[in-house]
């Protein structure tokens, strides 16, 4: 046989290599090491067990599709083709799936995300928002064939008829499931922004089966959500990274929708304990008591009037009395006064003078004559007696 | 206070509730009472509106039409 050329001989390998039906098609079962995440997004490691190791390669579109975190030690089964480097002579395994093997990388590959999410504060207590009590509309992210959402229904129309519901039909297991989930809760933000909760979840499964829950991608849009999430994954005892993620977690579907709504009935008992005929017997008992109350005050007003009025009666009469008293003296002074001063007046009266038998003269033009001078011979003048008056002459003067 | 016909049921409810409690009370006057009552039958009247009037829409979007239609299950 004649020597061929390294690269024909390489080119021969990788040819005979893609030849091979299993080689094309292939599930590896490893311990991922030497892991590498390059800038591009690719993600290259080295599958390895006690005696031997591959080198693999998994392209950054398919890291996108990843249902977990890839960690050193991690126990993973990998499926995709041998594909030949003829530059080098060396050979990898071209993968297009990767999936956790076993519960223990499940277990590896759930904390190391939790704790990535976590460090990274999508869980934070402070980004956690309340939910609103009376909810107009609830959007539900879910399978439109599964428990949970037949849970759901049922649950809400019990509690609240207030409350409509748009469910955003997903898949909630296998491949591709957490991409629609994702899309489920970033079109109802979308197209229903006026919804004031969401339920992103599904009934009870498998832990495979509840992967997608899992997921990186179903985390974050949780997060993303502006409309409050709240996940309800499998059974009480299932708690999944999108668990943590949402602003509640309820334990089952039924208890997100017991969760999302208020009990109506308790409301209606509360809207009929206040009825206007129950709240009309209060206003009614006020005025009733407020009618006692100014019956018992107007009683005492009038006891307290009727009292005030007797004992200004009496202060009245015995003031009347007092003035009386005080006037009749008084007036007893007076007329006393009056008659001594009427004593001396009397005294002073011309007339009296008169009485005794004196007269007084007056001129004819009525000035009283005092004096002898004041007439001459012939001036006529009056003299005035007690009982009248005489016209008399002057005839001439006796001095003396 | 916003028009009592357009108040939602959660805004109406708890302005019933606060009436009906500052009514019990006994801590308002008459006329403040009175008041409090007439507001309280507006407050019941469009809590017991909404409530009769409730019809619960289930409804299912359609991704791939973009329209939503009435879930049967």
């Amino acid at each position: 046989m004649r020597p061929v050329t390294v690269s024909q001989i390489n080119t021969y390998i990788k040819r005979t290599l893609a030849a091979d039906p299993i080689l094309a098609n292939v599930t590896v079962k490893g311990e991922i090491s030497r892991i590498t995440w390059h800038s591009s997004g690719h993600l290259y490691f080295t599958l390895k067990d006690e005696a031997s190791s591959i080198s693999c390669f998994l392209p950054a579109d398919r890291v996108q599709l990843l249902r977990f975190e890839p960690a050193e030690g991690m126990e993973v089964l990998a499926t995709g083709s041998i594909s030949v480097f003829e530059k080098r002579g060396s050979y990898s395994l071209n993968l297009r799936l990767m999936e956790p093997e076993g519960e223990g990388a499940l277990a590896i590959a759930f904390e190391k995300l939790r704790v990535k999410l976590e460090e990274e504060g999508l869980f934070d207590a402070s980004h956690k928002r309340p939910i609103p009590a009376f909810p107009r509309l609830i959007g539900v992210v879910t399978s439109p064939t599964g428990a949970a959402i037949h849970d759901i229904i049922t649950t809400v129309k019990r509690r609240d008829p207030l409350a409509d519901i748009v469910l955003y039909p997903c898949l909630v297991q296998g491949d591709g499931a957490a991409a629609t989930i994702c899309e489920g809760i970033r079109v109802l933000n979308e197209k229903f922004p006026q919804a004031d909760v969401l339920i992103v979840g599904r009934g009870g499964g498998s832990k495979e089966d509840l992967w997608c829950f899992n997921e990186e991608s179903v985390a974050r849009a949780v997060y993303r959500s502006r409309i409050p999430v709240i996940s309800a994954v499998g059974h009480e005892v299932d708690i999944c990274i999108c668990d943590w993620a949402a602003d509640l977690r309820a334990a089952t579907p039924t208890a997100a929708a017991e969760a999302a709504t208020p009990d109506i009935r308790s409301y209606t008992d509360a809207i009929e304990m206040a009825s206007p005929s129950r709240l009309g017997r209060v206003l009614q008992a006020k005025v009733q008591a407020m009618e006692d109350h100014c019956r018992f005050l107007a009683q005492g007003l009038r006891q307290y009037t009727e009292s005030r009025l007797e004992d200004s009666s009496y202060q009245l009469q015995r003031l009347k009395e007092t003035c009386c008293t005080a006037a009749s003296q008084l007036l007893a002074d007076k007329s006393y006064a009056l008659d001594v001063l009427k004593s001396r007046i009397d005294g002073a009266d011309p007339h009296s003078i008169l009485d005794k038998g004196y007269a007084a003269a007056r001129t004819a033009d009525g000035r009283w004559i005092t004096d002898a001078d004041q007439l001459q011979k012939g001036d006529r003048f009056e003299l005035i007696f007690a009982n009248g008056t005489v016209n008399c002459l002057a005839e001439g003067r006796k001095n003396g | 206070m916003a028009d009592k016909q357009e108040m939602t049921f959660e805004e109406a409810f708890q302005a019933l509730e606060k009436a009906a409690e500052a009514l019990r009370s006994g801590k308002l006057g008459l006329e403040e009472s009175i008041e409090v009552y007439d507001n309280s039958i507006l407050y019941y009247q469009r809590c017991r509106q909404i409530l009769d009037g409730a019809k619960q829409k289930i409804l299912k979007y359609d991704p791939t039409t973009d329209e939503t239609e009435e879930f049967d299950r």
